[in-house]
């Protein structure tokens, strides 16, 4: 390639990583930790740890009790979560009749009684920081899903001006320059994470663009009506008729979609106009270890007519086969826990690029300028106030959770956790701008990173009595991992501030 | 304006190109949700998923090219041609 490309390739590049990089890592350590959405409710609600039962012919009647103390708007969906081993207790999700809002209530299995919930302040947080960047809908999910179009860009633009990409593939030089560390950090990841990073960016930018994608192609495909390309997608909503009527037993129903799709596993239900004559309940089930395993049964909830079924497996086209493995791929839901954490590691290895890719153009700038008197380092004070400032937020949050149930506090928990969590990413950048060496202050954030996620275990284990040991032997895998997360983040933390201290400056 | 040897954007390539690649990648998916022969739900799953192709490969014409009027001549060149090959071959 012409070196006048190259060099061109190159400030594409670091123009685009400057722009993005901040919100790229606020968007990938978000996601990283909202992976495990499932294992933070539990780890969240020691009242929601529960064993897992089988729940065979049992469904009804706990699907009565979910609902027998809540009031659901009955022209809305009701949304059933059946009990699973990472997520033992049944969930009715719902809007409610009178407020307006969406309500969850949980049933233990075993017990068959309501279980204590407050929302999941965290999770919640994780999630809204990660698709929508707390900003209002749909702005923000369009912000990221152009993120994940840069990203793209700029993964394309790394690899062609990376010209030894083969023979720097091991090289980490720990004991030279801080630049040459971060230089050859950025390398690694990139290099060794190069297929994820591709798959998280591409899968990420249809998620977030897909309000548009599905506008725009409509047009096309449907002759610009999205209701119906939404209808052949979802299936036809029901007509409310107004006129009450007694459901069938959903246990029953539950046998029929078994017998329709053999070998899948029961998800979840959808229950449409619950109690009303037109009322349909949707069987969901998933193909055990398959990355596209979209299968459905609806079916009428008064007469037990089946309406419609999916089975992506047997019937599905390519392209929309592909199309509907962008979730299941994004969100690690194929492949159960470890690929879970090794996405987790592979996310952190994302949100470090864009760190990296800063720190080096900010060090190679100042070596450049050194003989200037203005030769300030803001963009480097400015991106590990943002960065190693949300570690701390986020571990912060964690321990808030566990925390704030010992005061009595008159506003919500959410309140608090929010609040915790951007006053403590405000200091954290209030102090990486005023301290003016990066370098310690990186060791300085990174260290009390690394503290406070080392701690959570201990905190969580002194607190509820789940100690990660106790875990591991009982085999609660969905309390363990959040343990275990906690631990791999404090230990990355701490090893990069150890070998952050041992370089140079 | 570019220098002779490429390594400079000017201010109007990097908007054009920007706004250009926006445009022409709309258009891109919308002839391939119209055009692809399959059903209307495996057309517009096509589409979406070469959304985010079409665009790194405009944004990367884009830049690449040696001046404004050169990355928009580009740009609209490959996007004709795609035309021409999937309205001739798919109609």
């Amino acid at each position: 390639m012409r070196q006048g490309n190259l060099s061109l390739f190159y400030k594409l590049h670091s123009w685009t990583g400057l722009i993005t990089a901040n919100l790229l890592f606020v968007v990938c350590f978000s996601g990283a930790i909202a992976l495990f959405k499932h294992e933070l409710h539990a780890w969240e609600k020691p009242q929601q740890r529960l064993a897992y039962i089988n729940t065979t012919g049992q469904i009804d009647a706990l699907v009565q009790q979910a609902l027998s103390t809540a009031q659901p708007d009955p022209q809305q969906s009701i949304l059933i979560t059946l009990p699973s081993p990472d997520h033992p207790q049944l969930e009715a999700r719902f809007i409610e009749q009178e407020s307006r809002l969406i309500r969850s209530v949980f049933v233990n299995p075993t017990s068959h009684e309501l279980v204590e919930d407050h929302g999941n302040d965290v999770m919640h947080l994780m999630k809204m920081m990660h698709t929508d960047l707390m900003l209002p809908k749909p702005w923000g999910r369009y912000l990221v899903g152009l993120l994940g179009i840069i990203m793209l860009f700029s993964i394309v633009t790394g690899v062609v001006m990376h010209r030894k990409i083969f023979r720097d593939i091991f090289k980490l030089r720990t004991l030279r320059s801080v630049r040459l560390l971060w230089s050859d950090t950025h390398k690694l990841l990139g290099v060794w994470g190069l297929f994820f990073h591709l798959m998280i960016a591409f899968t990420g930018a249809i998620l977030g663009l897909s309000a548009l994608i599905q506008g725009l192609t409509a047009i096309g495909a449907f002759d610009g009506d999205v209701q119906l390309a939404r209808e052949q997608v979802l299936g036809k909503a029901p007509q409310y008729s107004d006129t009450p009527a007694k459901m069938l037993n959903l246990d029953d129903l539950l046998l029929k979609a078994q017998i329709e799709i053999p070998d899948a596993e029961l998800k979840s239900l959808r229950l449409d106009l619950w109690k009303d004559a037109n009322a349909h309940v949707e069987v969901s089930m998933n193909q055990p270890q398959a990355l596209t395993s979209v299968a459905m049964v609806q079916f009428s909830g008064v007469t037990g007519e089946k309406i419609k079924k999916v089975d992506l497996l047997e019937e599905s086209t390519p392209f929309f086969r592909a199309f509907m493995a962008i979730t299941p791929l994004h969100y690690a839901q194929f492949g159960g826990l470890l690929l879970k954490l090794l996405y987790y590691l592979l996310g952190l290895g994302t949100a470090m690029l864009t760190v990296t890719g800063i720190l080096i153009w900010d060090t190679r700038r100042r070596q450049r300028e050194k003989h200037y008197e203005n030769n300030h380092n803001y963009m480097g004070r400015f991106t590990v106030g943002i960065c190693a400032g949300m570690v701390i937020a986020t571990a912060m949050v964690f321990w808030a959770n566990k925390l704030i149930p010992l005061f009595e506090l008159s506003r919500s928990p959410y309140f608090w956790i929010t609040t915790i969590y951007f006053v403590s990413w405000s200091l954290c950048l209030i102090w990486s701008c005023v301290c003016e060496n990066t370098r310690n202050t990186t060791i300085q954030l990174l260290g009390l990173a690394a503290f406070l996620t080392m701690g959570l275990p201990v905190l969580n284990g002194w607190l509820t009595g789940d100690w990660l040991i106790y875990t591991l032997i009982n085999q609660q895998w969905y309390i363990a991992v959040t343990d275990i997360m906690m631990l791999l983040t404090g230990i990355l933390f701490a090893t990069i501030a150890y070998q952050l201290n041992r370089s140079t400056n | 304006m570019s220098d002779k040897k490429g390594e400079q954007l000017s201010k109007l390539q990097v908007f054009s190109t920007l706004l250009f690649s926006l445009f022409n990648t709309a258009l891109a998916s919308l002839l391939l949700s119209i055009y692809w022969p399959a059903e209307a739900i495996e057309r517009m799953a096509a589409a979406g998923l070469f959304l985010p192709v079409f665009w790194i490969i405009f944004l990367l014409v884009g830049f690449l090219s040696r001046n404004m009027k050169h990355a928009l001549a580009w740009q609209s060149g490959i996007l004709l041609v795609f035309s021409a090959v999937i309205v001739n071959h798919f109609i």
